[in-house]
């Protein structure tokens, strides 16, 4: 058995590998997966003075042990991903798209007066710099603002922190993740839009495309059992926080809307989008120290992984 | 906290039967099947003149109100300002 470990991941970022290894997917592949907590010790609050990803650690939480030495791959969103492997120390790369697609939602409190995303405008919306639910907000609102009034601020990665914050008031908008998109609605918030976006894999050098390959035909079929049977595997969403999260725990799978759910086999990152999302970021001022998005990749493992995988 | 109503489907018995007679797909969901969340209603108001301007400037970059100036000239003000607040 090969040993790989994983940082952890939520089920709206990583349920088929959460399946894959609860059902021994990856042990019939001959990978030994372990799991590095990603999330112990990260701070978790709002500050309103930070309204830009510059100065902000990209290695907060994803990435950080694998840049220790302590994990060999990690999961997260796509666009971060690309600002984090510039950012490391030691020669990650992406090696292609994870398999979920995740799901995001812009959420206001039950009382708020903003009822379209047009409202937003110069009103304080509180996302976690880095990761998905940063840029998907970026992403959602410049259809509907001048970039120039879309103002962010820092808050904590686990959509339960920002829900709280936005329920304290503390922020005028907040995005989401399941479940607490769905525990919002049943508290009385309303979504003002919503979308869904492509997360990858990051590697270290550690990890080489046949044991890259061995862990997508897992994932595969773990993709391919959760389609089959969406319904089956929505309680991951419950379970995962029910321990810490009394009200998570009290959701019944039947409040949770199955189209939220979204996996396909994962597959190398296109040239085409690669090259679209590279310039995106730069035009919101990151990755200013890349020249190519191809630097961010390791093609070799990316083309040779899916293949061997399929 | 929650401000709709426990009796969702009571209140609102022509939600999901608006398009029944004519569409046997729509008259087969159940109110279960929808979302209460999609459902948002707030009293009508004036439109906000900041918001008017960033629309008229999107429809205009989007080559759409060629032949127009101003937001102002779409809108019947003395109308709108005297009849929302009459309205309260």
């Amino acid at each position: 058995m090969k040993k790989l470990v994983l940082e952890t991941t939520a089920p709206f970022q990583g349920l088929p590998e959460l399946v894959a290894y609860d059902e021994g997917l990856f042990a019939q592949e001959g990978l030994a997966v372990e799991w590095a907590d990603r999330d112990k010790g990260v701070e978790k609050k709002i500050d309103t003075s930070i309204t830009s990803p510059k100065g902000v650690d990209p290695f907060a939480s994803h990435g950080r042990l694998l840049e220790q030495g302590q994990a060999d791959m990690y999961n997260a969103c796509e666009w971060g991903n690309y600002c984090r492997v510039q950012e490391t120390s030691l020669g990650s790369r992406q090696v292609g798209r994870r398999a979920i697609v995740s799901y995001a939602a812009m959420i206001v409190a039950p009382d708020s007066a903003i009822y379209t995303p047009q409202q937003l405008a110069n009103k304080t919306i509180g996302v976690p710099f880095y990761f998905g639910t940063h840029y998907i907000a970026l992403h959602m609102l410049e259809g509907f603002l001048p970039r120039e009034l879309i103002k962010l601020c820092r808050a904590p990665n686990g959509s339960r922190y920002r829900l709280k914050a936005l329920l304290d008031g503390e922020v005028d908008a907040v995005t989401l993740t399941e479940p607490h998109i769905t525990l919002a609605e049943k508290k009385g918030c309303r979504i003002l839009c919503s979308a869904f976006f492509h997360g990858t894999e990051v590697a270290s050098d550690r990890v080489d495309a046949e044991t890259y390959a061995a862990f997508n035909r897992a994932v595969r079929e773990a993709v391919r059992r959760i389609n089959a049977n969406k319904r089956g595997y929505m309680h991951y969403f419950i379970d995962y926080h029910a321990k810490s999260d009394p009200e998570i725990a009290a959701l019944r799978v039947e409040d949770l809307r199955e189209s939220r759910l979204v996996v396909c086999d994962p597959a190398p990152i296109p040239l085409d989008e690669m090259t679209r999302t590279f310039d995106w970021l730069k035009s919101w001022g990151m990755l200013e120290q890349t020249a190519s998005p191809l630097a961010l990749v390791d093609a070799d493992v990316q083309s040779f992984a899916h293949v061997a995988a399929e | 906290m929650r401000r709709e109503s426990p009796d969702f489907a009571s209140l609102n018995p022509g939600y999901d039967r608006y398009h029944a007679k004519t569409d046997p797909e729509v008259a087969a969901l159940r109110v279960e099947d929808l979302r209460e969340s999609r459902l948002v209603v707030c009293d009508p108001a004036p439109i906000p003149l900041d918001e008017m301007t960033r629309t008229f400037d999107w429809l205009k970059s989007w080559g759409m109100l060629e032949q127009t100036a101003s937001p102002l000239a779409l809108v019947d003000a003395d109308v709108q300002s005297f009849a929302h607040v009459a309205a309260e």
